[in-house]
């Protein structure tokens, strides 16, 4: 109980320190003081999508590889509860999934001119979207639970081997328009943005107050899945 | 008043502030309740 409030209590201040941070830091082209970011040429004050935007499909990547783990946690235990962490993952995963393209697809309207336009980026994240939307499906049409979670944890499994080629690999390969494609002189790799050093404290910042808020919300999904399948099961 | 009325991104940082003070409260209520119901269910058995 005392550890649950402290860690809740930390999420709420971190939280609301980068929302402070992200949207009220000034912009300047010299920085002198702790708070200043650096202005970045054709970005402006675009570029504080960064500390909302790669946080949430960070939490997806992490989501979709607890779900992996669950899933072969899952057929070594055959335990029902297992299944239920993997979909409690899946589930927020995919929320997390649809965060991240929606606010890059506001963003690239205002960066690049058009809400959807294929690049690599938006092309492998739709892919991975569908990959996963699938899996939803051949949840739901399987009755049989044990047969549906056996099935579910090997498929979330096949489905994670894709995501270091399509979050990692693939956009950073290619030409795009994305920070971090091949061709991209401008920017930089995305971890070596023109970021200073309070940019990347706001950032890492944002990382771990993302990270708390998804484990808080994964824990009580799979509590209330688990609840419910025993409830299902009492008065059936 | 007109220090905000001239910095509007303020407006929207305090807007933000409160939304998230809303949803922490909420994630925060909802917790509560649902280790009640576990609670609840624990004692059934």
């Amino acid at each position: 109980m005392r550890i649950d409030l402290i860690w809740k209590g930390l999420l709420y201040i971190l939280m609301s320190f980068v929302i402070v941070g992200g949207i009220a830091f000034p912009l300047v082209e010299v920085t002198t003081e702790w708070y200043h970011f650096p202005l970045i040429p054709g970005l402006g004050e675009q570029a504080k999508i960064i500390f909302f935007h790669v946080p949430t499909s960070w939490l997806a990547t992490i989501s979709f590889l607890m779900a992996m783990i669950f899933g072969i946690k899952y057929l070594r235990s055959n335990n029902l509860d297992d299944d239920a962490k993997s979909l409690a993952a899946l589930q927020i995963g995919m929320v997390f999934v649809i965060l991240a393209t929606v606010t890059g697809s506001l963003w690239a309207k205002f960066a690049w001119g058009s809400f959807w336009h294929w690049d690599p980026r938006e092309t492998s994240i739709f892919v991975l979207m569908l990959i996963y939307g699938s899996l939803f499906a051949l949840r739901s049409a399987i009755e049989n639970e044990d047969k549906r979670a056996k099935l579910s944890a090997v498929y979330s499994i096949i489905s994670f081997l894709t995501v270091p080629f399509f979050v990692f690999i693939m956009p950073r390969i290619m030409a795009g328009l994305h920070p971090g494609s091949a061709n991209d002189d401008t920017v930089g790799p995305v971890m070596e943005l023109k970021m200073n050093g309070n940019m990347q404290l706001i950032f890492f910042l944002s990382l771990i107050a993302f990270s708390i808020l998804y484990f808080w919300l994964w824990n009580m999904t799979y509590k209330s899945i688990i609840i419910k399948d025993k409830l299902s099961k009492k008065y059936i | 008043m007109s220090f905000l009325h001239d910095n509007s991104i303020y407006i929207v940082l305090i807007i933000t502030l409160i939304i998230w003070t809303g949803i922490f409260l909420l994630l925060m209520a909802t917790d509560k309740r649902l280790k009640i119901i576990e609670k609840e269910l624990k004692e059934q058995e």
